[in-house]
């Protein structure tokens, strides 16, 4: 009879839709490759670090000789200089040790008041935080971080939490999709009753809820994000906070590399970019003090694009040549940036190349097609990468997850959980035994110049009222002939 | 024609899967209960009374009683639930309306999309641009919008005239793949707001009528109460549309070219202009859905239209049931039920007997259970309940012990039409509304 082709794909397209949507559900430890532009900034620059390695030797060295940080052996830091001097603690005015120390719990000073209900989410004995995060999905390779911060709230809960309460974080799975994030945080905020969203992943999700939370007052805490706006207007979003130094920002920082240093003074710029959120953030931050065409100094002669599916980047490299660019704005993933330095290199073109962090990869040197191509390229960062196992910092992460959890493998993401985890530790101590949403504010809002010893040297956390960027700084560091790299200069800041 | 005995087996085999089919129902409505989700706790038990109370009565009467009580249920609901809770309601509601339409083009005219996220998309960066920057009426917005929408349908519908089965699929995931990222283009970013995503001011979205904020009880008609009603009131106009479209000379011809598209043509059906007109309705109801999904997440981002949004939806009708408003509606709540509930489900060590069994390291599973558990679903559904979740309704309605427990009242209907020729034939329609089927 007719018709029955048609029923027969009827059946094979409906056994197909369920293999894809097991296939989408059950992928939470795929690797994910970029598979699309989607992967938020922030994410895309985790993702990227993790298979970085600045060598050891070579950052442990930076780091002494840095010597602005006091991190002491053992990934335990003494006390350094500076303390937060606008901040009192809950007993009066007990000033704070400004420097993090890994996840411990809290005690409360003596004479304190009893710790009581003081706030939605808040009561004698447990603080419930909740979030959402990927864990399936392509974009769950995040997911560490989520698990990290997790671990070190469960290491303070054992060492008897924070002034008696104990920290309590409901993880929803969101699956990085914005129409999830939506029901999930409002179930989170209005039915689990929480006290703060404490850093969702993303910018669609983040996006989604932004409006909300500061309509509903609660804190959404240190945003795990590498887009710039949450922070652009504190006064209209008092309750959302970014951490990571955002791409826009490292835009800026490299604009003014560019005008500070004497030697690249006179000469012109040529920019290579992916042509998605990531790469025009960083576009724009470059722009915001150069200015659209440039500086007289510094003129913008040519800006090209490539699309994360292109096969190559040499007709870019052509043009950017042609148009006699001496400094090349390296704006791309590890893949592209290897493809853009061996067709520089093919192309007789020796410009000087400053390299966004995303590009930091350990293959770099044979992306790029050896060691002498990457030569004097100049990249930045801002933490220890889990790769510099021999820095005190980053041990202190790989020990404490052997003994937390010991299931977790040590990465770049789980030494970003590690950092998060401490500064919601300092900042739930910060905020009082009288925990409210308003002196958590205030408690976030209260950074001057707090060190985390995973941060590279000289780079700290700074909040104020008017400024929910935690993190601003980065350190630049350059490849040597061996493909080595070192971090040199002073650390930029916007 | 069968013989005795390979009609006893069949019915044994039959009367196996109905019980096994009753068993998943079973566990999975305990799995529902034992959840900590009180609103869908409340409507399976619910919906459990009133189906025991409906099995004696002749359908005729009851169907538009369930209809009534469903209705007069969700009219009065806001004003007992939490506002997450009638916010979870606006969100299955508008899943609902995009799975008919959806469901409408699959089901109803046999074309496949997988592109439904991209019109959904238009409809939501419609509302995004007109209300939130250029403060036009959100109504207005998204008529507009599902009329642009509508459009791209038409261009849609014009490789679906050459196309069928998988080569259609695979033209029409181009739509999801390249439509939204669109919204991340430099050039149009003036308007989208690039890859950073637009959030909404509330000011500019509806507010609530003047003639509907004193309501009975002496309060005021809360924000989301509105959305609520709003919502709710477009999805059921989706609904009737659909199902007076399904019952139409229109829609009998698209049953027609589904079933056989030579046979169609034999009887004078215009099959490039019907398939055409089913894209239409269907990108129309789709823009319509879109503009409600931006309403209700009050932002709009291209990510949230990717493709996993159209994959969603065609697991919706796959699931809840192919050309069933019913189908729609089940399969809508189940996936988006199962999506935001996957991290409260119990862990497998956590089930009674099998967490027994289980060794100790899936004490570390959890995180990937939820994945797992969503596709053994997925595959169980599949397999026991081939028309979907209304498939199963009505094979259960329509199951002989009906018949022996409450005497034959309404029109009984056989469980499946009379095959006539092998066995493995697969029943001559996939439609599982019981209007169609012969009696």
């Amino acid at each position: 009879m007719f018709g029955t082709s048609v029923r027969e794909h009827r059946v094979v397209f409906a056994a197909m839709s369920v293999a894809l949507v097991f296939a989408v559900s059950c992928s939470s430890n795929n690797n994910s490759s970029k598979s699309n532009a989607a992967v938020t900034a922030a994410a895309t620059k985790v993702a990227s670090a993790a298979a970085s390695a600045p060598a050891p030797a070579a950052s442990a060295a930076a780091s002494k000789a840095a010597g602005t940080a006091a991190v002491a052996a053992g990934g335990s830091p003494v006390a350094s200089g500076a303390v937060a001097e606008t901040f009192k603690g809950p007993g009066g005015n007990a000033p704070w040790v400004n420097v993090a120390d890994g996840c411990h719990g809290v005690k409360a000073p003596a004479g304190a008041e009893a710790p009581k209900a003081s706030d939605t989410g808040v009561t004698p004995t447990e603080i419930k935080l909740g979030t959402t995060f990927a864990l399936s999905g392509p974009t769950s390779v995040y997911s560490p971080i989520i698990k990290t911060i997790q671990d070190c709230f469960n290491a303070v809960n054992a060492d008897g939490g924070i002034y008696g309460r104990k920290l309590n974080l409901d993880v929803e799975d969101d699956q990085y999709i914005a129409a999830n994030t939506v029901p999930l945080t409002k179930k989170l905020v209005e039915e689990t009753k929480i006290f703060a969203d404490t850093s969702p992943l993303g910018t669609p999700t983040n996006t989604a809820i932004f409006a909300y939370m500061n309509e509903q007052k609660v804190p959404q805490l240190f945003v795990v994000t590498g887009a710039s706006k949450w922070a652009d207007n504190p006064k209209q979003y008092p309750w959302t906070f970014g951490f990571q130094p955002d791409y826009l920002t490292e835009g800026q920082n490299y604009a003014k590399y560019i005008q500070q240093t004497p030697a690249l003074k006179g000469k012109k710029i040529g920019i290579l970019y992916q042509n998605d959120d990531y790469g025009k953030d960083y576009v724009r931050g470059l722009k915001i003090v150069l200015g659209d065409k440039g500086t007289a100094d510094n003129p913008i002669v040519d800006e090209e694009t490539y699309a994360a599916t292109d096969a190559d980047v040499s007709s870019q490299i052509t043009n950017l040549k042609a148009k006699g660019a001496d400094i090349f704005y390296l704006v791309a993933t590890p893949a592209f940036a290897g493809k853009a330095l061996k067709a520089a290199a093919d192309q007789t073109w020796h410009p000087t190349v400053v390299m966004n962090s995303v590009a930091i990869a350990s293959n770099l040197p044979d992306l790029s097609g050896g060691n002498a191509n990457i030569a004097g390229v100049i990249a930045d960062n801002y933490y220890h990468t889990s790769n510099e196992t021999s820095d005190p910092s980053v041990k202190a992460v790989q020990d404490f997850l052997a003994k937390q959890d010991p299931g977790l493998q040590l990465s770049n993401f789980a030494v970003v959980g590690y950092m998060l985890g401490q500064v919601y530790v300092e900042t739930f101590k910060r905020a009082g035994v009288n925990l409210t949403r308003d002196s958590m504010i205030k408690a976030v809002q209260s950074y001057k110049g707090f060190v985390i010893p995973q941060l590279l040297p000289g780079i700290t956390v700074n909040t104020s009222e008017s400024d929910h960027r935690p993190i601003k700084c980065i350190k630049l560091l350059k490849y040597g002939t061996d493909g080595v790299t070192t971090y040199f200069g002073d650390n930029l800041c916007p | 024609m069968m013989n005795t005995r390979s009609r006893t087996a069949l019915t044994n085999i039959r009367e196996l899967s109905v019980s096994a089919l009753l068993t998943v129902i079973f566990v999975g409505l305990f799995i529902i209960i034992i959840s900590h989700d009180r609103l869908l706790r409340t409507a399976v038990i619910v919906a459990a009374i009133g189906l025991i109370i409906a099995l004696p009565l002749p359908r005729r009467t009851w169907k538009p009683l369930a209809l009534a009580l469903t209705f007069g249920f969700l009219i009065v609901a806001p004003f007992f639930l939490e506002k997450f809770e009638v916010d979870r309601l606006t969100d299955y509601a508008v899943y609902v309306m995009a799975a008919i339409s959806l469901n409408m083009l699959i089901g109803m005219s046999g074309q496949i999309s997988l592109g439904h996220g991209a019109l959904l998309a238009i409809g939501g960066y419609a509302v995004g641009i007109m209300v939130q920057q250029h403060h036009v009426s959100f109504y207005l917005a998204a008529l507009l919008g599902a009329l642009l929408a509508a459009g791209v349908g038409f261009l849609l519908g014009l490789p679906a005239v050459r196309l069928t089965g998988p080569y259609l699929a695979i033209a029409t995931l181009g739509l999801a793949i390249s439509l939204p990222t669109i919204g991340k283009w430099v050039k149009v970013e003036r308007w989208t707001k690039g890859s950073q995503g637009m959030e909404f001011s509330s000011r500019y979205l509806p507010n609530v009528p003047n003639w509907l904020q004193k309501i009975p009880g002496g309060r005021t008609l809360e924000v989301y109460e509105f959305r609520f009603f709003l919502t709710l009131a477009a999805t059921a106009l989706s609904a009737l549309v659909v199902w007076n479209f399904g019952r139409s000379r229109t829609g009998r011809a698209l049953v027609a070219l589904r079933d056989s598209e030579p046979a169609a043509q034999v009887m004078g059906i215009n099959l490039a202009r019907y398939k055409i007109l089913a894209f239409v309705v269907s990108a129309f109801i789709a823009g319509i859905s879109g503009a409600f999904l931006s309403y209700e997440l009050a932002s709009v981002h291209p990510d949230t239209y990717g493709l996993d949004l159209s994959i969603a939806i065609l697991a919706m009708i796959v699931i809840g049931g192919l050309n069933s408003i019913l189908g729609s509606v089940l399969g809508a709540i189940f996936i988006r039920w199962l999506t935001l509930n996957k991290t409260s489900l119990p862990a497998p060590t956590d089930l009674p007997l099998l967490g027994a069994l289980l060794p100790d390291k899936f004490k570390t599973f959890p995180t990937y259970a939820a994945g797992v558990y969503y596709g053994l679903l997925l595959i169980l559904i599949m397999i026991l309940m081939p028309k979907g979740l209304a498939g199963a309704y009505y094979r259960l309605l329509h199951y002989p012990y009906r018949e022996r427990f409450f005497g034959r009242s309404g029109p009984h209907v056989p469980l499946e039409p009379a095959v006539t020729e092998a066995p493995f034939v697969l029943p001559a329609s996939d439609n599982v509304h019981e209007e169609v089927t012969p009696s």
